[in-house]
């Protein structure tokens, strides 16, 4: 089992998370002799308000990865409708003493910088972990 | 309100018309995970990653769909604004 202790910024619990194109394009793109794009470490807050994980559409731009699906999402500015999105395919991992590794997940992109953040760690990723929120202690424990 | 930032161009949309042709026939299949090529059905996986392989293996880089056949659209929630991420136009 993997631990992680994250600690809570002020913009909340920010894990760090290594985010790659997925195996399988990562696959694609050795046999179509095309270099493979390095992984690049982001700070995801952990945020139990999302029900999918978000990526800095930068990211997404800098990893050269295309969208393979669609998603309807719904934010406060949605009001009472949803809006269609893309979803890319990437692989997700959690460094730390034993790594947690997704090696194909979709996520959506958005724009995060402002925020002071990377993306959304959402819980279509936390569903496979128990959490631990020590308020006291400014930090949250994570054990997949 | 969020600034919306420049609609991405759809590259989907053949294979997303596609997939809602195809839906009531695909019905039987909920749950698992449709991939489109073009106006071509590949096949049906049970997980994502199949799915996504066998992608990347018939349509190498090239653009394809893998979509959860659900009878009722999926919806992912967020309690905050992602900040302009509509590559589309409004669903509902």
């Amino acid at each position: 089992m993997a631990h992680y202790a994250v600690r809570i910024a002020p913009q909340g619990p920010l894990l760090v998370v290594l985010v790659g194109v997925s195996a399988p394009r990562k696959q694609a793109l050795i046999t179509a002799g095309q270099p493979v794009p390095q992984p690049v470490m982001m700070q995801l807050l952990i945020d139990t308000g999302a029900s999918g994980t978000a990526i800095d559409a930068g990211v997404i731009g800098q990893l050269g990865i295309q969208p393979t699906g669609t998603m309807n999402i719904r934010t406060p500015s949605t009001t009472t409708g949803t809006h269609t999105c893309s979803t890319y395919d990437v692989e997700l991992t959690i460094a730390g003493p034993l790594t947690k590794h997704f090696p194909a997940h979709p996520v959506i992109d958005g724009v995060f910088a402002p925020q002071g953040i990377h993306g959304l760690l959402g819980r279509d990723i936390l569903k496979e972990c128990r959490m631990t929120y020590g308020g006291p202690d400014g930090v949250v424990f994570l054990s997949f | 309100m969020a600034m919306a930032r420049e609609k991405a161009p759809d590259i989907l949309q053949k294979e997303t018309a596609t997939y809602q042709k195809l839906l009531p026939s695909l019905l039987t299949e909920e749950g698992k995970f449709a991939l489109i090529v073009g106006e071509e059905l590949i096949g049906v996986f049970a997980a994502y990653e199949d799915a996504l392989r066998a992608g990347y293996e018939k349509a190498k880089l090239n653009p394809f769909l893998v979509k959860r056949i659900s009878g009722t659209e999926d919806v992912m929630y967020f309690s905050r604004d992602v900040d302009g991420i509509w590559p589309t136009t409004p669903s509902a």
